[in-house]
């Protein structure tokens, strides 16, 4: 057995009780924790390549103008048959957004961002919401081709080497009637696209999601891939593998610090897109945290259910991290917050005022 | 019980066709309520809550209680127009700060389920709440049975079928609740603010009134018998 192996084995049983205080930005102080940790041997601790990462920056395109954004609403329109009018009433107008709705089906609607190009569209669902199966819906396979077909006809097909293919699904729809009957219905194909550069996948906002209906027909798109442009990273801009490894294990135990153990699946070096104009490289984490707590209202007196609850996030790698990550919060949210009493308690708990009845 | 219960949901059909009667006001003017509730304190629901309330008032926002769910939901997750729950969950199930909430047994509590006072929607920020017919064959009867199942009157319970990232759950969120407050369509924006910033593996969940299929936060049908058996349920997979 080489050390190589002894050294993997010893990583793979290792598992470990951690006791630590610890200290996240816009986090809580947490209490001492002891939460069990067990690393799988899918998730290999990440060395870095530092002589050859990237940060991606966006190239600095002009933001849309109304005019440039009402043309492309207008050829997206005439390309899906989609008769949509400029919502001027909409109760939440965003800056530099323009959105557009057709009046007549609440559940369609575009939504251009000037700025980021970014683009949401849903032509409308209500011709989908009869009990039958939407007719002549594309195989997996030609959805994913008429998706491309229908982006490059847009003019909106993604740079090719960047794109990968992340999901062919769809959406249907079931019954269950008062007479006991049941159906389902088939009734959309989704193709969704996901980003890659330089080899690494991009987890974040990037993406390209179709909706396509009969005969592959578009019917819904959201757009969110910004140009970008590769900046190579010195590396003294990056953290050590040690300081890594240290982050993440601070970030599972402030996460599941009421959890009774953590199960961590994957480690991967990742980019993470999440605004500010520049996708970076992280790392990402993918952990199953385990609870037991009591089902207050459970048939079963005193039932205990243990949750087996997936976990997800990223940790930076670059010391000056440029992007928002889902650990930064905002104090506001927690500020804000109340905790709560049941009414009746509260109102005993009124303060009494000496000399009234 | 049941004789009463039925004559409120009467009662309460006859209030909303006046209210019809007197002519629809613009969407916007109209009063509503939401309600938020965080199921942890340390990993971020709150955010996720708040960002589906920055679009509204802060009618409601509390970290999550069992009781909230269950015996006095009247005064808590009834009293809303739509209520959103972040933190973990299973089928049919959400942990809450002090304790899991069975949400096939929530009709059984001291005030029912959800709809008879005044939820029309509520929403599941957690996994695997919503099942549908691709992880049960049976998506329905926890819904409805009697007694015990939340759809009391209720429109529509949005969630997911799947994983829900705790990455991704306060953009879905805060993408949510600007489309609802633009007044789109209720589960339809559900799924799209999904499309727009979920994971390819997460998957959106909603189970309805079927002629509630259409409802919009300021725009929504007559509320739903309480012992009614009609359900939908669109799934993304």
């Amino acid at each position: 057995m080489s050390a190589k192996t002894i050294a993997c084995t010893l990583f793979i049983v290792a598992s470990f009780v951690v006791s630590s205080t610890l200290s996240l930005a816009g986090a809580a102080q947490p209490a001492k924790s002891r939460v069990l940790i067990h690393y799988l041997p899918s998730a290999q601790p990440v060395h870095l390549d530092r002589e050859r990462l990237q940060v991606f920056v966006a190239k600095p395109d002009p933001a849309l103008s109304e005019e440039d954004a009402t043309r492309l609403a207008e050829g997206l329109f005439s390309y899906t048959q989609a008769t949509f009018s400029r919502d001027y009433d909409a109760a939440e107008k965003r800056q530099a957004h323009l959105l557009f709705r057709d009046p007549k089906d609440p559940s369609a609607n575009l939504d251009v961002d000037l700025q980021t190009r970014e683009l949401r569209f849903n032509k409308g669902l209500a011709p989908y919401k009869k009990e039958e199966d939407t007719g002549q819906l594309p195989t997996d396979e030609d959805a994913a081709r008429l998706a491309l077909a229908h982006l490059d006809k847009l003019s909106m097909l993604p740079p090719r080497d960047e794109l990968v293919l992340a999901h062919v699904g769809g959406m249907n729809m079931g019954v269950h009637r008062s007479d006991g009957s049941t159906s389902l219905y088939r009734k959309l194909i989704v193709v969704r696209y996901d980003r890659t550069l330089a080899g690494l996948p991009v987890f974040g906002q990037s993406r390209v999601v179709l909706r396509l209906a009969e005969n592959g027909s578009l019917v819904g798109l959201t757009r969110r891939w910004m140009p970008v442009a590769g900046e190579s990273v010195r590396p003294e801009e990056l953290l050590s593998d040690k300081a890594i490894a240290q982050a993440i294990r601070d970030q599972l135990l402030a996460d599941g610090r009421s959890a009774r153990s953590i199960v961590v699946k994957r480690m991967d070096l990742v980019l993470y897109d999440h605004g500010g104009g520049v996708i970076e490289p992280a790392i990402r984490i993918l952990a199953s945290m385990h609870y037991e707590d009591k089902v207050v209202n459970s048939r079963i007196v005193g039932e205990v259910r243990r949750l087996d609850v997936p976990y997800d996030t990223f940790v930076p790698v670059l010391k000056h991290h440029r992007t928002r990550y889902p650990f930064e919060r905002d104090a506001e949210a927690t500020r804000r917050i109340k905790s709560d009493q049941p009414p009746r308690m509260q109102e005993q708990e009124e303060p009494r005022i000496e000399g009234r009845s | 019980m049941t004789q009463l219960k039925g004559f409120l949901c009467w009662t309460t059909r006859v209030l909303v066709c006046v209210l019809f009667m007197a002519g629809p006001p613009t969407a916007w003017s109209q009063e509503r309520k939401e309600g938020g509730y965080a199921g942890t304190k340390d990993q971020g629901h709150d955010e996720v809550v708040y960002n589906f309330l920055k679009h509204f008032a802060y009618d409601q926002y509390y970290w999550a209680r069992t009781f909230q769910f269950g015996d006095l939901n009247n005064q808590r997750v009834d009293a809303m127009d739509i209520a959103i729950f972040a933190g973990h969950g299973n089928q049919w199930l959400i942990a809450t700060t002090d304790g899991n909430v069975d949400l096939t047994n929530v009709g059984s509590s001291l005030n029912w389920g959800w709809g008879d006072n005044n939820a029309e929607f509520i929403a599941f920020e957690s996994c695997d709440v919503v099942p549908s017919p691709i992880e049960v064959a049976d998506w329905w009867t926890n819904w409805v049975k009697e007694p015990g199942g939340a759809f009391d009157g209720l429109h529509q319970a949005l969630g997911f079928r799947t994983v829900s990232y705790q990455s991704t759950d306060q953009d879905v969120a805060d993408n949510f609740g600007g489309r609802i407050r633009n007044n789109h369509g209720m589960w339809e924006s559900w799924f799209d603010a999904i499309n727009d910033e979920g994971e390819s593996d997460e998957m959106g969940s909603a189970v309805m009134y079927p002629p509630a299929d259409g409802d919009t936060y300021y725009n929504f049908v007559t509320d739903p018998p309480y012992n009614h058996q009609n359900l939908r349920v669109w799934y993304q997979h």
